[in-house]
This record gives C-alpha cells, sequence and structure tokens, in this order.
C-alpha cells in the first residue's frame, strides 16, 4: 500500500470538514502512514472468516475468556 | 502534633482503627490534607483540593462513628479521583483547558458509590489532556514522579499513581483504555487494577473509546485494591455495557495459597532485546517468588503480541477522535500541540483499517483463550522500561522518526485491553536509578478475584509494596 501524500491527507481531512494547518501537515502524514502500514501489514490467516468484536463479552466464558 | 504517620499505612489498616474509633476521621483527613499543602505545589498530583468540603464530610463521618451509625467498607478514609471523573458541583476538566469551567451536576458511579461507602473526597487528580497520552505539558501543572521529578510519573492516571506513592491520598481511582492505570502504577511504585471491562460502570467518566475504557482503583496494597473494588464494581443501570453477572466479595479471595496455580510468562515480552535489563533482573525475582510460594511458571510464546499494540489502538485512537471531533473543529488550539495532531490523524483512518482490526480482535482473542487452557494466569513486565526523563514530543518532520515514536510501540499493557480482561500492576522492584518497576499479572475475563489473589500471595513474601518515595 503506498504512503499517502500530504495533499492527499489535505484532501482527506477537509473532506470531514477538518482543517489541518500547513505547519502540521507533513507531521500528521507521517503519522497516518505509520498507523495504517501498522494495521494494513499485520498478517493472520483467514481473518475474513472472523466476525469483527465490537466490545468485549459481559459474560465469563465467551471466546474461552 | 504530627500526624503525617497516618498517611503511611494502609487503607484497609486506616480502615480498621477509624471504624475501631482508634482514630477520628476529621484528624485522618487534616493529616492528608496537610501532607497535600505541603508536598503538592512540587508534584502536582492534584488539579483540585477539595479542603472545605472534604472536612466537611469527615464531621459527618465522624458523627456517624459517635452516634454508632451504620458505616461503609470505606467509612472515612480520603480518597481522590481522576479528574477525568465526574463531581457533583466540583470542577472537572479531563485535563484539559477546553473544559477549564466544567462544573458537573452528577457524580460518576464510581464516585458516588465510593462516598456511598463512607469515603470522604479530598480532590481531583491530575492527568494527561482527555486521558490521551504523553508529549504536551499539563495545562493545570506538570506533574512529577515522586521518586525523582525529573521523570515522568506515567500516563495517564498519573496524579492517581502520585497521589498514593507520595501519600497524598489514601485510595485513588483511575482510568485505563489502553494501559492508563498500569502503566502510572508501575512507574510510581503503586498497585493498579484494569478491572475486567463490563465489571465496573463507566457512568460519568469522560470517555475516550467505549469499548476499551474501564475505571479501576489504584492504591498502596492489593488489598486496599480489592476493598475498592468490592464497593465500586456490579451491574449499573446507568451504563448498559455493565455485566450482570453476581460480584464476588474481592477482599474475602484473598489468600497466600496459590500452590499448584499454572503461571505463564508471555515471552514476547521478557526478550532481553526490547526489554530494560533492570526490568528483567526484577522480572526474574518475581518469578521466583511465586515458584517459591509453590505456583509452576513456564514460559510461552505468542507472536501476535508483538505487532498487537498499533491494532489495539486503531480502534481506541479512532473512537478517541470522533468523541474530539467537534472540539477539534471549534477550539484545535486548546489541545496540546501533540494531542491534537495525534487526534487529527486518528480522525483520517480509513474504516476498512478499523474493521480490520476489529477483526483482529476476534482472532487475538481466540489465541489467548488457548493461553488459557494451560496456563490459569498470565503475567509479564507492566512495562518494558522504567520511567524516562519528562520530555515533550515538539515536532516529528521525518517518517522514521514518526514510525519509532508512534508506530512501533510493543506494550505489554494493551493486550488486556483489546480483550477487556482483568491485568493487576504490582511493584516488584527498582532500577538502579531508584525508579520503581512493576509485575502485571493477568486473568481470564471476571477473574479479577484471581489476579488480585496472586497479587496478594506476592505481597505476603515480598516488600516492594512497602517501599516510599523520601517526600
Amino acid at each position: 500500500m503506498p504512503d499517502l501524500t500530504p495533499e492527499n491527507v489535505k484532501v482527506l481531512a477537509n473532506s470531514i470538514g477538518l482543517d489541518i494547518q500547513e505547519t502540521e501537515l507533513l507531521e500528521i502524514t507521517h503519522r497516518l502512514n505509520v498507523i495504517m502500514a501498522g494495521v494494513e501489514g499485520f498478517e493472520y490467516p483467514n481473518l475474513e472468516n472472523f466476525e469483527p468484536t465490537p466490545f468485549p463479552s459481559l459474560e465469563e466464558g465467551v471466546d474461552g475468556q | 502534633m504530627d500526624n503525617s504517620y497516618l498517611t503511611k499505612i494502609s487503607a484497609t489498616e486506616l480502615g480498621g482503627l477509624i471504624s475501631n474509633k482508634n482514630l477520628s476521621p476529621v484528624e485522618v483527613t487534616q493529616a492528608y490534607l496537610d501532607r497535600i499543602d505541603q508536598f503538592d505545589a512540587s508534584l502536582k498530583a492534584f488539579i483540585t483540593v477539595c479542603h472545605d468540603s472534604a472536612i466537611e464530610s469527615a464531621k459527618s463521618a465522624e458523627q456517624a462513628l459517635i452516634k454508632g451509625q451504620g458505616i461503609g467498607a470505606l467509612h472515612g478514609l480520603p480518597f481522590a479521583v481522576k479528574d477525568q471523573f465526574e463531581t457533583k458541583g466540583i470542577l472537572t476538566t479531563a485535563g484539559s483547558r477546553i473544559l477549564a469551567d466544567y462544573i458537573p451536576n452528577r457524580d460518576a458511579t464510581t464516585v458516588s458509590r465510593s462516598k456511598n461507602a463512607g469515603a470522604i473526597l479530598i480532590g481531583k487528580l491530575n492527568l494527561t489532556q482527555f486521558a490521551a497520552g504523553g508529549g504536551d505539558h499539563y495545562p493545570f501543572g506538570e506533574a512529577r514522579n515522586p521518586w525523582n521529578t525529573e521523570f515522568t510519573p506515567g500516563l495517564s492516571s498519573s496524579g492517581s499513581g502520585i497521589a498514593i506513592a507520595a501519600s497524598l491520598a489514601s485510595l485513588t481511582l483511575g482510568e485505563d483504555t489502553g494501559g492508563s492505570i498500569r502503566m502510572p502504577a508501575s512507574i510510581n511504585g503503586i498497585v493498579g487494577l484494569r478491572p475486567t471491562w463490563g465489571l465496573v460502570s463507566r457512568y460519568g467518566v469522560i470517555p475516550f473509546c467505549w469499548s476499551m475504557d474501564t475505571a479501576g482503583p489504584m492504591t498502596r496494597t492489593v488489598e486496599d485494591a480489592a476493598m475498592l473494588l468490592n464497593v465500586i464494581s456490579g451491574y449499573d443501570p446507568m451504563d448498559r455495557y455493565t455485566s450482570k453477572m453476581p460480584i464476588s466479595n474481592y477482599v474475602a479471595h484473598l489468600t497466600d495459597d496459590i500452590r499448584g496455580l499454572r503461571i505463564g510468562v508471555l515471552k514476547e515480552f521478557t526478550n532481553q532485546e526490547i526489554v530494560h535489563k533492570d526490568v528483567l533482573s526484577s522480572m526474574k525475582a518475581a518469578i521466583s517468588d511465586l515458584e517459591k510460594l509453590g505456583a509452576s511458571v513456564e514460559e510461552v510464546s505468542l507472536p501476535l503480541l508483538s505487532n498487537i499494540s498499533i491494532v489495539a489502538a486503531s480502534i481506541s485512537e479512532s473512537d478517541g477522535a470522533f468523541y474530539h471531533r467537534k472540539w477539534l473543529l471549534e477550539r484545535p488550539n486548546d489541545y496540546g500541540h501533540n494531542t491534537r495532531r495525534r487526534l487529527l490523524a486518528w480522525s483520517l483512518i480509513p474504516a476498512q483499517i478499523v474493521h480490520k482490526a476489529a477483526r483482529i480482535r476476534t482472532a487475538f482473542s481466540h489465541e489467548w483463550a488457548k493461553l488459557h487452557e494451560k496456563f490459569d494466569v498470565l503475567i509479564s513486565p507492566t512495562m518494558l522500561n522504567p520511567a524516562g526523563k519528562i520530555e515533550h514530543v515538539e515536532k516529528v518532520t521525518e517518517r522514521e522518526d514518526a514510525a519509532k515514536k508512534f508506530g512501533q510501540v510493543n506494550s505489554p499493557s494493551f493486550p488486556a485491553a483489546f480483550v477487556g480482561i482483568p491485568a493487576l500492576s504490582i511493584p516488584c522492584g527498582f532500577s538502579n536509578e531508584g525508579l520503581p518497576i512493576g509485575l502485571q499479572i493477568m486473568a481470564k475475563r471476571f477473574q479479577d478475584a484471581l489476579v488480585l489473589k496472586v497479587g496478594h500471595a506476592f505481597q505476603t513474601v515480598t516488600d516492594w509494596h512497602n517501599k516510599r518515595p523520601s517526600v
């Protein structure tokens, strides 16, 4: 996955109404790219077969926990 | 008369002396207030100190004792809470200038339950801005580590950690999203429990991540933590994500008998390439103590642990960013610049990344459960390093630097937050620089009594929890 550019990030921010100052744009771009690379690089077999967990169960013993 | 010795004993012991009428709640409260006045100017554990209302409450508690009225489990004990917990009629800032004038009209459930059990609120404790981590100055005064004021007091329940370590409160409450109870507990040399998610109400706690935020005790001893958990745990109709399961008497479960207990040591967090040598030495000694208590201890590996922190953070931080969106739009300059950049970056995470993280959460939960087929309890250092010096993140201009600072975080505190299990940090040693080191004990969901039991057993054969900084 290619890194986002500062221009990409600015457009993304504007699309949800956030304004990023020019002085902060580069750092925010680096931060965002690092986060995305960290999750995208996480490999686990057949992940599509695991349904998402929005929050931990409120009962004992679910999922073996 | 110098009553400062009253502030040095455990809350359990102090409570016994009060209920037996050997001590008055007024003299105990005054002793703590005197210490705060003497030492907090340099430590900045408190944002607000409730001098007058605390003395008034203490007088009422004293009258109740004189009249022989029924008393609660925390009767007359001075407690303080992280300034993320709403307190009726008392300033609640969440450590941010944005809430510099916010006076709630309600108490957080944990606060009201503590008061109803007789505890006396003496103040509100310092924290990093909105409990969102560090790197910025504290808007209400720079919190400092009482063991060495050049060092950090930990993130983000900093004031709670300082107040217990420096004997400025008898009991405190903290909040833990990804480690914010356990890290300052470790760094300040005190006990911190992140209870099972859903065991303790979050009502009235200013949120960061709804599926990870957890309120919990930060105390001097494990016994004190169990006593406070007895009071604050259990179903709350005001928090739909509290469990209706019956709760334990956590104090009654404390014994020093852990013979036959199977303990796994997480290899990924004891790797000498990433863990400070003093932390490793303390871990080795702690393992030996647990073995002497009759537990069987064995190393275990879960390779996913090495990369799980950033995945867990992608859920917690993006949720936190959503909570802050309105203020990011309207009052961006009222955040510290590091906190603002952090929230802005997390605001832009694509949905696909968050959905992937939520699926990893399920897979990780399955992997974690497999560990418990062989082990009752899992342990690790609470942190890979002792406290570092206080530093502020000013500007990051290189991607490599960003990766080092924000992307390669391998934190032992995140797994418990990710799967919602109980995790206890207890003191287990000191670095060569004289800074505390913490041992983390984790168990299955709702086995909070078990982690407390192991921690208590450890404290019956060690003395680390009795060490105090010289202040």
